[in-house]
């Protein structure tokens, strides 16, 4: 099978300098690059030890603002993420969550301060390097954002617009090498018997895995999740992020969440949002009980009535604990 | 205290406090400028018309010889209908993507280019004068610029749907939800690649059915087209009607009937296809094949259609054909601002004719919509006691039945053929065509009407009937409060069409404008029948303007592309 040989003799760059001029050949010829295309990114031998130092930083944000209006929705935003790093982002409803992503995905440019993406400056780039900046960041949002009335597979071959052009990605529904590609993203998710289903015929669990494989097809260097469990059962939960986590494994991962449990042994850095302002952002072993009922306002009390207290007693709570099984 | 004082609105202008008393105000003026009579409706001479159609039309005609006269005329109205459609997709959908705002196509801080918003403008603007014109007008335009025959239809069914299908096309991808497309955006996408993959997908089953839809109204468009010699079965019905020949008439009538519930049949089956269709492109090489298979089988059956028609489209392409229209139309510059006067006059019985139409129809549509809605009259509202007293029940239907047969034949008829039959009984003039516009606009209304109710929450309805309400006041005081907005948007959306279809009136002796229009024309003092046309347009783009003024004042429940499909 053509795919399989593509996939089993891939070569990964040697040096992130190659890996570079990698992406640049991509942007500027817009074309689309399967044959480095894979689905788990073996970034270890890119990010190599040394190499974060003098890579530029995934996200870089000094001083920056955003406001609606009157409305200040985040202030003063000081962030830096490496290459390969995995951050979660928590806070209640209203903290700025979902504005920060935004801001990272380009979607939104804020009105004070500067922002650095991947080594770039949105606001300065030129509309056709801004798309090809905007094909290196993957995003699963909170809603799926998928096309109701579309099959899985035109929805997850959608996610390549930015490398595609109108053409290959039509050509890409029929031609049956690019559906076998779609099909081994979509195992990779657990869907691989429903590429020809609608998206509305889905259930909600179903159509999140969908919007992962539509950013695994995407082939980004970073993907940002918004909210991934916010409509999903327990089980279903730990299914999602543990997809989600194979899937940033060896990329740069941003997560904003408010589900502190389930969320962040996965995550060695965190980030706490309240009312637009960092209020922490340490590695995860050094948050305190104290930065949480910062973050989520009042006293530790009404933590505890809310179900979100880190310990009882003395006794660590597994909140804290380095993940054992999954990752 | 305070801040709830700032919050409270400003007070609404008196035709929102009392809109009951704006309504009655508009319903008297409209009657007594259209020379409105009802008097005239129980008077013996009404009474003659009517016994000596009901007497004339029993039983249609039905000689073989008259019947198989009748196939070329159905086919040709057929041909008209499919060709001027196709055409107005042609020009329609490239189109509609530049009367979409562009904000659909610009995701994050952009902003749309100036160029790209200089079309937009200009492509609306084309559009609305595309559409402010009827196409019983184009028609008689193009009678006159290009001769007899079925050129002259399809040109005019194919100008006048493209500029209400191109915005309608326009409106439905304004209104699909954006999330998908900015994703795309988001992801890399360029702007066509997130629209094509974002929004069209999305807007394709309700502009599917909303071609369909037009199809279905294109026929019985080209059946009245034929009045002005653009061939068809309305040049049949005209000859029949002027030597009194009623049972021909009918079997004209029932044969138009026939075509419309056959293709209102095929459309049925198609959406029912599309329901289960996955998307803009076509997934594996078989139904690639299909995809192309149909396009150019629908492309080749509307080349085929022209042949058949005698109507050389391309023709109209060559340097002959066009310089022949630039003299017709520099023929009739610059307009004649002598007789504003009378234009104004016309105006404003046109105005009346379609206000106090569309109201008369509203009244006659909300007393037949209950009783016409299955789900609401006979299933899920029916009077459960009731099916216990089988006399009962059995006039329950009958009355369901005579409901929908009303609604339905407003309908079929368009409304230049209900004024045909109106003169008469009530005689030349406005009121002829107030009521001609009230029976077919009721036919529509009704229909949407019942659907509008029929899509509600019922659950208030179901309580207030355990308690011991009857059906029909719990409809009155928990169905039709929650779907008011959604009635009078829809109404309101008639009245548009109908200020346009009140122009042509005139043409078959309904009074209003298109009595000048048909007098100037036939004399042929065309810088007159410009300034009148131009009166047109003032009226309808003013009209579109104040309907929306209202429709927004409503608020969110009486918007939206559902509301504009369905009642254009």
């Amino acid at each position: 099978m053509k795919w399989r040989e593509l996939v089993d003799n891939r070569r990964p760059p040697k040096t992130f300098g190659s890996r570079k001029r990698r992406y640049q050949a991509r942007a500027c010829t817009g074309k689309a690059n399967f044959a480095r295309f894979n689905l788990f990114r073996d970034v270890d031998r890119c990010y190599g030890d040394g190499m974060a130092g003098r890579a530029p930083a995934a996200f870089h944000l000094s001083g920056v603002g955003r406001a609606f209006g009157e409305r200040d929705a985040l202030r003063e935003v000081a962030l830096r993420v490496e290459p390969g790093e995995r951050v979660a982002i928590i806070g209640p409803s209203g903290a700025g969550k979902s504005t920060l992503l935004a801001l990272l995905n380009t979607s939104l440019r804020p009105t004070a301060g500067a922002i650095s993406i991947l080594g770039q400056d949105p606001g300065a780039l030129s509309p056709s390097r801004l798309r090809s900046l905007r094909s290196r960041i993957g995003t699963v949002y909170q809603q799926y954002l998928l096309v109701p009335q579309c099959t899985v597979l035109q929805n997850v071959v959608a996610g390549r617009l930015g490398r595609l052009s109108l053409w290959q990605a039509a050509a890409a529904l029929v031609r049956p090498s690019e559906t076998e590609r779609v099909a081994e993203v979509l195992a990779g998710v657990g869907l691989a018997t429903r590429i020809y289903d609608r998206v509305d015929r889905l259930s909600g669990g179903e159509q999140q895995r969908v919007a992962i494989a539509r950013v695994l097809y995407q082939d980004p260097e970073v993907i940002l999740a918004d909210e991934p469990l916010s409509s999903l059962d327990p089980a279903r939960a730990a299914d999602v992020l543990s997809l989600l986590m194979r899937a940033g494994a060896r990329r740069t991962l941003v997560v904003s969440t408010h589900q502190l449990g389930p969320v962040l042994p996965h995550f060695p850095r965190v980030v706490g949002l309240r009312n637009g302002r960092v209020v922490f952002d340490k590695a995860r072993e050094a948050v305190t009980d104290a930065d949480l009922a910062h973050t989520y306002g009042g006293s530790d009390g009404e933590l505890a009535t809310t179900g979100m207290t880190l310990r009882t007693g003395t006794q660590p709570t597994t909140l804290l604990e380095t993940p054992t099984g999954t990752a | 205290m305070s801040a709830n004082a700032r919050a409270l609105p400003p007070p609404a202008p008196w035709w929102l406090r009392w809109p009951g008393a704006a309504v009655v105000a508009a319903g008297a003026i409209s009657y007594r400028v259209c020379e409105g009579d009802l008097a005239q409706l129980t008077s013996a001479r009404a009474r003659d018309a009517v016994a000596g159609f009901v007497g004339g039309f029993w039983p249609p005609a039905h000689s073989t010889e008259f019947l198989s006269s009748l196939v070329r005329p159905a086919l040709e109205t057929l041909g008209i209908a499919y060709a001027g459609m196709t055409l107005a997709l042609f020009v329609a959908a490239p189109l509609s993507f530049l009367a979409a705002s562009p904000r659909v196509f610009v995701t994050g801080g952009d902003q749309p280019t100036r160029l790209h918003m200089a079309l937009h403008h200009g492509v609306r603007a084309l559009l609305s004068f595309m559409r402010a014109i009827p196409e019983l007008l184009w028609a008689l335009l193009f009678v006159r610029a290009a001769g007899l025959g079925a050129m002259p239809g399809v040109l005019a069914v194919g100008i006048a749907y493209a500029g209400v299908v191109g915005k309608v096309f326009a409106e439905i991808y304004e209104s699909v939800p954006r999330g998908p497309a900015v994703a795309l955006a988001t992801a890399g996408a360029t702007p066509v690649r997130a629209f094509a993959f974002g929004v069209f997908p999305q807007a394709m089953p309700l502009m599917t059915s909303y071609t369909l839809y037009r199809l279905d109204c294109a026929v019985r468009a080209s059946a009245v087209l034929g009045l002005v010699g653009a061939g068809g079965l309305g040049q049949q019905a005209d000859v029949a009607l002027r030597m009194f020949q009623y049972d021909e008439t009918a079997t004209i009538m029932l044969v138009l009937f026939g075509l419309v519930a056959a293709l209102d049949g095929v459309s049925f089956l198609v959406r029912r296809r599309l329901e289960r269709s996955r998307g803009l492109f076509p997934h594996g090489r078989v139904a690639l094949r299909n995809r192309c298979l149909a396009v150019v089988g629908g492309t080749a059956a509307f080349g085929a259609t022209l042949q058949a028609l005698d109507a050389p489209l391309w023709e109209m392409l060559l340097p002959s054909s066009v310089t022949h229209v630039a003299e017709f139309a520099a023929g009739m510059l610059p307009p004649d601002l002598g007789e504003l006067g009378k234009v104004g006059t016309a105006l404003v019985e046109t105005l009346a004719i379609s206000v106090f139409g569309t109201l008369l129809a509203a009244a006659l549509a909300m007393a037949l919509a209950y009783p016409a809605s299955r789900k609401l009259f006979l299933q899920e509202l029916g009077d459960e006691a009731a099916k216990r007293f089988m006399v009962r029940w059995q006039l329950r239907r009958v009355v369901h039945s005579v409901a929908r047969g009303v609604l339905n034949l407003g309908r079929t008829v368009p409304e230049t053929l209900w004024a045909l039959l109106l003169i008469f009984a009530v005689g030349l003039g406005p009121f002829a065509g107030a009521l001609a516009l009230a029976l077919h606009t009721a036919g529509v209304l009704g229909r949407l009407y019942a659907e509008a109710l029929e899509e509600v929450d019922l659950g208030p309805a179901r309580a207030m009937m355990n308690t011991g309400v009857r059906p029909g006041l719990a409809v009155l005081a928990a169905v039709l409060p929650q779907a008011f907005t959604q009635l009078i948007a829809f109404t309101l959306y008639r009245w548009e069409v109908n200020v346009r279809a009140s122009a042509v009136l005139g043409l078959v002796g309904g009074g209003g404008l298109g009595a000048q229009l048909h007098v100037a024309l036939g004399l042929f003092q065309y810088p007159q029948a410009m300034t009148l046309i131009l009166g047109l347009l003032v009226l309808v783009l003013a009209v579109e303007q104040l309907s929306a003024r209202l429709r927004r004042a409503l608020g969110s429940g009486g918007q939206g592309p559902r509301a504009a499909v369905a009642a254009w």
